[in-house]
């Protein structure tokens, strides 16, 4: 190995984020949940699997009821968690809002189903018995993803729930927009996989 | 030559690693700084603080909940910040939105935490706030305004961060 080899290595080593703004999908070896992350600059952008088991009882431990719950948990959520990886004040704010995203699935595009849709959707309940009570809505509210929020640098990041609304199982692309200085970015993250509902 | 290359590679990663837990967070200054919306609500032991009743001191307020990994994470390093500023002149309330008090009984025998716990239990207060996102920290200026925020977690025993924080009070 040159020295020239050794060096460029290091920089590899010590840069990897500068170099490589690339998706990364791995899968955790002792839950075999898939992840998928996207670094991009100064933004990363990770989703992560959660079993439909675990979204049902995240949600019936917080109020919904077992058919409420399992309504969520079999349209596709995903954890999610975004950063705003630049330490220095002067870099930018990055804006990101769930809003322009979309899902492609069969060559067809789609929204993803927002929190505001979840709610408007529980807002037209009739029956009583089956109405969500309020400190389910209050759970559902904060533990999802904001449809739009603002990351500073100097460490400001945020996790959250997205519900994709699709089926367990069903596979994806996704195009996920963010904003710096009012510059509109994108990019594609292939090939999601809801998880199975085993 | 290559198996001392690894060895100071490997050193410069200790190094760097040992300097590495704090770096580059810092909180996010707020511009033209509002007043902070007053609230009144109990803490474990039903005792009822109004905010606007902490005037003249600096006010840390976090927005949590016990199911936030993120929020359960940062829970260690507000409590020993707590310990290093709780005798200047600082306060440090952290409101949890919408669980119930054994919920949160139950999470502070794993996260022990001498600071004020407040309850939102209805999600009223939070709305109130801009808040978008679990956990948020606000910092309270001593004349009641909004001047400093952090989105997600942070190392709140960082001395660096705590020094902004102690310097409202010489503005006084």
């Amino acid at each position: 190995m040159t020295s020239k080899t050794i060096l460029f290595l290091s920089f590899f080593q010590f840069f990897p984020i500068i170099l490589l703004a690339q998706v990364v999908h791995e899968v955790d070896e002792s839950t075999k949940l898939e992840t998928w992350k996207l670094i991009q600059s100064d933004l990363e952008l990770q989703l992560v699997q959660r079993l439909p088991d675990q979204t049902r009882g995240f949600f019936q431990g917080r109020g919904f009821t077992k058919q409420q719950a399992n309504d969520i948990a079999t349209q596709c959520v995903l954890q999610s968690i975004v950063k705003n990886t630049a330490s220095d004040k002067n870099n930018s704010a990055i804006s990101v809002s769930l809003k322009e995203w979309h899902v492609k699935v069969d060559g067809q595009l789609r929204r993803i189903k927002l929190k505001e849709d979840w709610a408007k959707q529980w807002s037209l309940i009739q029956d009583d018995n089956l109405k969500v009570k309020k400190s389910a809505q209050i759970a559902f509210r904060w533990a999802t993803f904001p449809s739009e929020q603002i990351f500073q640098p100097g460490g400001d990041y945020n996790w959250g729930m997205i519900s994709f609304g699709l089926k367990p199982g069903e596979k994806f692309d996704l195009h996920v927009f963010w904003k710096v200085d009012n510059q509109l970015k994108n990019e594609w993250i292939k090939d999601i996989e809801c998880p199975k509902d085993l | 030559m290559l198996q001392n290359y690894f060895r100071a590679m490997l050193a410069v990663l200790i190094l760097f690693s040992s300097h590495v837990s704090f770096a580059g967070q810092s909180l996010t200054t707020l511009a033209n700084p509002q007043m902070a919306p007053d609230f009144n609500l109990v803490d474990m032991d039903g005792v009822s603080h109004q905010l606007s009743d902490y005037k003249g001191k600096t006010v840390i307020i976090n927005f949590w909940a016990t199911w936030c990994p993120p929020c359960r994470e940062e829970m260690p390093s507000m409590e020993r910040a707590w310990n290093k500023i709780k005798n200047q002149n600082i306060e440090m309330f952290a409101i949890n939105v919408g669980e119930d008090e054994d919920t949160i009984f139950t999470f502070l025998g794993d996260y022990p935490a001498s600071f004020t716990i407040l309850l939102d239990l209805s999600g009223t207060l939070i709305e109130q706030w801009p808040v978008q996102g679990l956990p948020t920290t606000f910092v309270v200026s001593p004349e009641g305004k909004l001047v400093y925020r952090a989105i997600g977690g942070r190392e709140w025993d960082d001395e660096k961060l705590l020094d902004q924080i102690r310097a409202l009070n010489n503005k006084l």
